[in-house]
């Protein structure tokens, strides 16, 4: 059925949910895409706005509708009513507050709940940031449930096109996609201490050749 | 009531943003009458598209408890007839949504309930 205004384009398209605490940096993360800027300011997101970011591939032009959801509670408006369809999928949280780790299964279970079987990546952002509360190698809830782990910055643009790189491969069927052309992005904020992260990576490698906690080792504070 | 409902369920799945806030609210609005809950279970068992009787299970979930009281007897009895034969038509839609959490005795989702615990253990 055609509706006014609806905004369709001739390659392919994908309806991308983003969920995870208010706060996390949800929206920055997707504006920093969209506009290059990032958003100093907080403004909690009410309901949901929905974003179309395109990326070029080698495989041609495709699009992400980035469904950006509230992460406070009051914010819901119908909440899981926006997840339906949804084709892949982003759960935020930050890694300088243990609360959004934690609320991290929930984010997943209603998710699931609407969408089945669709690829997600777990994003714990602001790793810019000096003092981390929820460090690399206590993040373990992507091994339990088979999503990707990306530590992200919105802030110093650190690994910020891998979410999108990992899911466009994950619904093309093709390993072997890669971005030929990467978004304007404003100069970064900060720069991140890429020594510090790296060694943050390698904990997290490390961490991952070990077995897999038991549910309530996680985060024991 | 009806054929509005269906076309706001569909405007809102749709990526626009102007479009979808405006059949959210009147979604919210129309929401607000107990004759939602018989018209979300037409569209649950009617709508061409999965998406759109996804959309009318996850509604009907929200509002289904706080309504039913306010609907009158024929009503409950024909609605709970026709959410069981729900389940058997189109699983997908209807069991994610209704197999969790069981709400209150007052509303006629413990004895559907039991009946997906049942088929969700031999199924």
């Amino acid at each position: 059925m055609a509706l006014p205004n609806q905004q369709t384009v001739d390659y392919p398209s994908f309806k991308l949910v983003i969920v995870g605490d208010g706060g996390t940096g949800k929206t920055t993360f997707v504006k920093r895409h969209l506009t290059g800027e990032f958003e100093k300011k907080y403004e909690p997101t009410i309901g949901v706005e929905v974003h179309p970011l395109d990326f070029f591939t080698n495989c041609g032009k495709i699009r992400f509708y980035c469904w950006d959801t509230a992460g406070q509670e009051k914010f819901g408006g119908l909440r899981d009513g926006y997840y339906i369809h949804g084709q892949c999928a982003i759960i935020m949280f930050d890694v300088t507050s243990r609360l959004t780790y934690k609320n991290v299964p929930t984010w997943h279970r209603d998710l699931c709940r609407v969408c089945e079987n669709i690829p997600i990546v777990l994003c714990g952002n602001k790793v810019d940031v000096k003092n981390r509360q929820v460090k690399a190698k206590q993040v373990t809830f992507h091994r339990k449930k088979n999503l990707q782990y990306y530590e992200v910055s919105a802030k110093s643009n650190y690994n910020f096109e891998k979410p999108f790189l990992y899911l466009a491969r994950k619904l093309a069927g093709d390993g072997n996609l890669h971005f030929v052309e990467t978004p304007a992005l404003a100069p970064p904020d900060v720069t991140i201490d890429l020594a510090a992260q790296q060694q943050h990576e390698a904990e997290l490698a490390a961490a991952a050749a070990q077995p897999l906690p038991d549910d309530d080792d996680d985060l024991i504070e | 009531m009806a054929q509005s409902l269906e076309l706001l369920l569909i405007q809102f799945l749709m990526p626009d943003n102007d479009a979808r806030r405006q059949a959210e609210e009147q979604i919210r609005r129309l929401a607000r009458d107990p004759q939602v809950v018989p018209a979300l279970v037409h569209h649950l068992r009617t709508a061409k598209t999965p998406n759109v009787r996804q959309l009318a299970a996850v509604l009907l979930r929200k509002k289904i408890t706080s309504h039913w009281p306010k609907l009158p007897p024929h009503a409950k009895a024909s609605l709970k007839q026709a959410l069981i034969d729900s389940i058997t038509i189109d699983h997908r839609s209807f069991s994610n949504h209704f197999s969790q959490p069981l709400p209150p005795a007052s509303s006629p989702l413990p004895g559907i309930g039991n009946f997906f615990f049942k088929s969700c253990w031999v199924g």
